[in-house]
This record gives C-alpha cells, sequence and structure tokens, in this order.
C-alpha cells in the first residue's frame, strides 16, 4: 500500500506543478484587480505544498499506509471491470445507436455480469429497463434520450 | 407578526396540488434512497435534478429538499429490521434497534423512531422560522470580503470534521476548488482549463461529478464485496407502551436540541449527531449497561438526532447561503440551475418561494409519519431485489439523470471518469465531502475573494481589517489548529463524518 500511496501524492504533485504553469501562463494580475490566474495559482501552489506533507508522511508514518486492499480479487475485480466497461460502452454509443438499444445491451450485460442467471428476468428487466424508460421519459418526463443516427435504425423509431 | 404572515403565505404555496404532489414524491423516494444501501442521499439528490428540470423552482426545490430529509427516515428501518444501516447516520441505531427487533419489539422502535424524527424535524423547522429574519438581517450588512471569510470559515470546520487526516480533506478541498476553475472566469470571462472543449466552457457539471465520486464509486466498492443475503425480523405490533412513552420522552427532547444545535455547524454531518446523542443517552442512563441490548432510548435519541440535524442543517443554507453537508451542496446546485442564489437576498427577492419551501417542511414531516409506517413491507420488500437487479438499475438511472442535464454523452463520461477518481481516493481514506463543497462553493469564493482584492487594489490587508472577517478568520484558523491537533491537546477527537451524509 505504501507505493500507491506514495504514486497518488507524487501524481496529486505533479498534476499541482502543471496547473501552477497554466496559470502562471494566464494573467495573474491586471489594473482592473486580479486576473484569471490569480486564484489557481494560489490553489495549486498550496496543493503541490500538501501533497508533499503527504508524502512524507506515507514515508515516515506506517499508519498513513494502512488502509483497506486495493486490488480487489478476481471476482470483484470482473465485476468492477464490467460495470466501468459498460459505461464506457454507454458513453461512446449512446448517441450513435441511440439509447434503446445501447440501454438493452447495457441491462444484459451487466445483469449478468453482476450475477442474475434468469434469463427470462433478464431479459424482460432489459427490455422495462430500455425500452420503457424511454417512453416514460420521453413522454410523461419530458427529457430528450438521444435516438439512433444510423438511417435504417432510425427509421425504425430507436 | 411578519414571520406569521411570510408563513401563512408559505402555507399558502406549499399547500397546491401540485406541490403537494411534488413533497409526496420527494418523501417516497427520499425513504427509498434511505433504504437502499447503494445509493446514499447527495447521489440520490443529484440523480432527481435533470427530472425536476421541468418543473417550476418552487416545485424543484421542495422535492429535492422532502427527498433529502425523507432519507433520515427509510435508514432507520433497514437498521431496525435488517441490522443494515440505509445512511451512515442510522449506523448507531443497529445497536438497540436491531436488538429490540430480535426480542420482538421492531414495530415499536420503528414506531418511536419515527415520532422522534418527526419532532425533530418540525422543531428544527421552526427554529429557521425563528432565526431565518435575525440571520438574513446580519447577513445583508455583508460585503464580499466578510462572505469570502464565512466561506473560508464554513469549509474549514468541513475540513477539520470530514476524515482522519487533516492533509487529506485539504487536498480534497483544494481539489474541488481547482474543479470550479474550470470555464469561464467569473470576473473577466476568458476561457481556463477548458482544453478546447466546448463542453467545458460553462464549466464540469457537479450532477456528473457528484453521481461519480458518490453514486458510482459507492456501487464499485459494493460490487467488489459478496452481495450480503437479507435476513428479516418479524414485524411486530406498532403500538408502543405507555412506558416506552415514558422512557422516549426526555431522550426526544435532548436528541431534538443536540441535533438542531450541530446541523447548524458546517461540517458537523448527522452521524456525529446519532452518536453524541447515543453516548450522552447511555451517560444520563441509570443503566448503560443494558445499552446494546434492546433498550428504546438507544434508538429514538440518535434517530431523533439525526432528523433535527437534517433540518437544521438547512438553516445556514437559507439564511446565509452556506451549505452545511454535501447533500445540501447538492441542493444549493438546485438553487443555481434554476437562476437562484440561496441566502439572505432569496428572502427578499423570492418570499413566495422561501417560505413555500419553509412551510413544505412541516407537511413533508407529516406525511412521512404517515407514509413510513403502513410502507414498512414495501421497503423490505425493495431490499429483497437481488444486488445485481438493483445496482443494474440503478446504474442506468444514473445514466439517464446525468445525460438529462445537458443532453449530452460527454457527462456520462464525466460521471465515470470521477467514479475512477472516487472509487481509488475512497480506497485511499480521503474523504469526498470536502471535494463537492468546494465544488459548488468556488466560483462564490473565487468572485468574493476577487472583488475583495479589487476594492483594496491588491492588499491581501482587507480580509482582517474589519472585526467581522477578522473574527470569522481567526475561527477558521482555530478549527483548522484544533482539528490537526486536537487530539493531542484534548486526548481524544470528535467522531468523524462518512462521505456520503446529509
Amino acid at each position: 500500500m505504501k507505493r500507491v500511496n506514495q504514486s497518488v501524492s507524487l501524481f496529486f504533485f505533479i498534476g499541482s506543478c502543471s496547473i501552477m504553469w497554466a496559470s502562471w501562463v494566464m494573467e495573474y494580475y491586471t489594473p482592473l484587480g486580479p486576473g484569471p490566474g490569480f486564484f489557481p495559482l494560489w490553489l495549486s501552489g498550496c496543493m503541490a505544498g500538501l501533497s508533499l506533507v503527504w508524502f512524507y508522511q506515507v514515508c515516515t508514518d506506517p499508519a498513513e499506509s494502512e488502509t483497506q486492499d486495493f486490488i480487489p480479487g478476481r471476482i470483484g475485480m470482473i465485476r468492477v471491470l464490467s460495470v466501468l466497461g459498460a459505461l464506457v460502452f454507454m458513453w461512446l454509443f449512446m448517441d450513435k445507436v441511440g439509447f434503446q438499444l445501447t440501454m438493452f445491451a447495457f441491462l444484459v450485460f451487466l445483469l449478468v455480469a453482476l450475477g442474475q442467471r434468469n434469463r427470462i428476468l433478464t431479459v424482460v428487466i432489459s427490455l422495462l429497463g430500455s425500452f420503457g424508460m424511454y417512453y416514460v421519459f420521453k413522454n410523461w418526463l419530458g427529457v430528450q434520450l438521444p435516438e439512433s443516427t444510423i438511417g435504417w435504425l432510425s427509421a425504425l423509431g430507436l | 407578526m411578519d414571520v406569521l404572515h411570510n408563513l401563512m403565505m408559505g402555507f399558502s404555496v406549499a399547500l397546491s396540488p401540485a406541490n403537494l404532489l411534488y413533497a409526496l414524491t420527494g418523501s417516497f423516494l427520499g425513504t427509498l434512497i434511505g433504504v437502499l444501501p447503494g445509493i446514499g442521499p447527495s447521489a440520490g439528490c443529484a440523480l432527481l435534478i435533470p427530472l425536476t428540470a421541468s418543473l417550476d423552482p418552487t416545485g424543484s426545490i421542495i422535492m429535492l429538499t422532502a427527498l433529502f430529509y425523507g432519507t433520515q427516515y427509510g435508514g432507520t428501518i433497514t437498521s431496525v429490521l435488517l441490522n443494515v444501516p440505509g445512511e451512515a447516520a442510522s449506523a448507531v441505531t443497529c445497536l438497540d434497534g436491531y436488538q429490540m427487533a430480535k426480542n420482538g419489539r421492531a414495530g415499536v422502535a420503528l414506531t418511536v423512531s419515527a415520532v422522534g424524527s418527526f419532532i425533530g424535524g418540525t422543531f428544527a423547522s421552526i427554529c429557521l422560522i425563528i432565526v431565518a429574519g435575525p440571520l438574513t438581517r446580519m447577513a445583508l450588512e455583508f460585503g464580499p470580503v466578510e462572505f469570502f471569510a464565512l466561506m473560508v470559515l464554513g469549509l474549514s470546520l468541513l475540513m477539520g470534521l470530514a476524515g482522519k487526516s487533516m492533509v487529506k480533506s485539504l487536498m480534497m478541498g483544494i481539489f474541488g476548488l481547482l474543479l470550479a476553475m474550470i470555464g469561464m472566469d467569473p470576473v473577466r470571462g476568458s476561457p481556463r482549463f477548458t482544453f478546447g472543449q466546448m463542453e467545458l466552457m460553462d464549466g464540469i457539471g457537479f450532477i456528473p461529478v457528484i453521481m461519480g465520486l458518490f453514486g458510482l464509486a459507492e456501487i464499485l466498492q459494493n460490487a467488489e464485496q459478496e452481495f450480503p443475503h437479507i435476513f428479516q425480523n418479524k414485524l411486530s405490533s406498532l403500538i408502543p407502551s405507555r412506558q416506552d412513552i415514558r422512557d422516549s420522552a426526555m431522550p426526544v427532547v435532548r436528541g431534538t436540541i443536540l441535533g438542531t444545535l450541530l446541523g447548524l455547524v458546517p461540517g458537523m454531518t448527522n452521524s456525529a449527531s446519532s452518536f453524541l446523542s447515543y453516548a450522552m443517552e447511555k451517560k444520563l442512563s441509570k443503566h448503560p449497561e443494558n445499552f446494546g441490548t434492546g433498550v428504546i432510548e438507544g434508538v429514538v435519541a440518535p434517530e431523533t438526532a439525526n432528523n433535527a440535524h437534517a433540518n437544521g442543517a438547512l438553516i445556514p443554507l437559507f439564511t446565509l447561503g452556506i451549505p452545511a453537508s454535501p447533500t445540501i451542496a447538492v441542493i444549493m446546485g438546485a438553487f443555481m440551475i434554476n437562476g437562484l442564489v440561496p441566502g439572505p437576498f432569496l428572502f427578499k427577492e423570492q418570499p413566495a418561494l422561501v417560505w413555500g419551501v419553509i412551510a413544505s417542511f412541516f407537511i413533508g414531516n407529516v406525511m412521512l409519519l404517515i407514509l413510513n409506517l403502513p410502507l414498512i413491507g414495501i421497503w423490505v420488500k425493495v431490499l429483497k431485489i437481488p444486488y445485481s437487479i438493483l445496482f443494474t438499475l440503478v446504474l442506468a438511472f444514473m445514466v439517464v439523470g446525468v445525460y438529462g442535464v445537458d443532453n449530452s454523452a460527454f457527462d456520462v463520461m464525466i460521471m465515470l471518469l470521477f467514479g475512477l477518481i472516487g472509487y481509488i481516493l475512497r480506497k485511499l481514506d480521503f474523504p469526498m465531502a470536502p471535494v463537492v463543497l468546494t465544488l459548488i462553493l468556488g466560483p462564490l469564493m473565487e468572485r468574493s475573494l476577487r472583488k475583495s482584492m479589487e476594492m483594496s487594489q491588491g492588499d491581501f490587508a482587507i480580509l482582517w481589517s474589519n472585526p467581522i472577517s477578522a473574527g470569522l478568520l481567526i475561527a477558521a484558523g482555530v478549527v483548522l489548529i484544533t482539528s490537526t491537533f486536537g487530539s493531542r491537546i484534548f486526548g481524544r477527537k470528535l467522531p468523524e463524518g462518512g462521505d456520503d451524509e446529509a
């Protein structure tokens, strides 16, 4: 865990330094008063300092590294990656393929990945959660959800 | 007389059929979110914001605040019946609540908790009405210098109480402030840290960030573990005996006062109120050894305190425009989305809205009292839904909620990114609450600071040149120092707040 803590503190430090640089390039002070770089420069400076303090604490105080296991077990890891992968899929395809089909695939995949074994229930929930939700949000709540930009899918009302 | 007149006006707004429906929906959804262990009040409120976009501002805020205090009621049910706290604030209720359920007194535990919660919530709302006038008058005298100092004090209190390490709390506070810098500069109007992305010109949306840090990160953490099986105790008679009522009376009074007072302190979480209330009752009891075996005082006191806290925590938001916790910060964000800035000016500019929302607190608490007990069976059935289905549906709603804010898939990516960041940072014991507060307060803080600096032509001394701001900044310094070295000075620290607390 010590390595993880040290790496994250260094990541924060490097990130803060790059924000400091970007803020320095912006105007720090103008004739009218503080410029757009004023506040972020001070903030990133403080963040850089705190990251170093934390790095020092991690190196000198063993209690700082006593946190839960960082890497989950095999099944846990598969579930975490499944959730993240499903969300990446939604982000990439929702606008192109349309909400209904993407959400249907998202639900089927996640239900199976998280351990649902009943196939009929999986299909019913996925249908209600995709086509049903689209109908409710569009017609009752006035929330516009994306439709497919692919010609033949769009023609089918998807 | 002014207060009574305003309150009557508020009731006339809150009692309109549409607003009654919004309060009912908010209360119902709040209890549901309180019951579900996978999603907390902050993510629940954030999830609801896009769905309230088509409502008028009053209805939208009524629904969100009802959801907020409704979560406190929901958490009790699972603590008592299943030994699973739906919310962090109800964790201490498990100690005696679950034992009462095992002794066949679950119904009594839930009834006295609901009544205690109602009394606590109502008392805190009355306090809001009483202090609203004097506090807003005082706040109207504040200029940018005093407001900046007040925000610094509020954030110091939050960071001082948020986590185990002050360094990590401060880092998270600054992280939130840096996120708030993304987008157009609030004074000059030039873009900052947008990386050429049009979607970032208006700043990073707080809804995707909150959903990521609180909702998705929580689901990822739960997904790692074995999904637990739910064991349910039978629900007995709901009617308490005379002895139960006698035993509950003083704990309710003490829990109400303690919760309301602690609710006023930014950063003091409602689980701290519950914990301290439980500890106080144990100390005052003639038989402290019975605590943990199913005594009614151990259930009613913390439940009353956390509800009083939840309603009390709305006082700084309404009167000073300072959110006391992450969920209140989300509600503040909802005000802003509707073009409103909570605080003293809102009482002047939108009295019907403010007093309508305040009046709705009383109505919402009555609804929750009436709704909760008959619906307990439904809430328990909801918990029997397998986690694979529950989490998948919550994720689907999160995607729709986040997308619905700006009709942008980019926000889904932001949620995903912050979910991953939140998941990693939670594992390293970083508190998430300061990120949300500073993200929402960041632009206001920057504007106040830069206006102050313009007034003084760049001289920082303006911040401590007037007695109010100097006093507030000294108080902030004292809070930070005592939080850092408190355990060495006083021997022990106050209970820490969890992340997803109201």
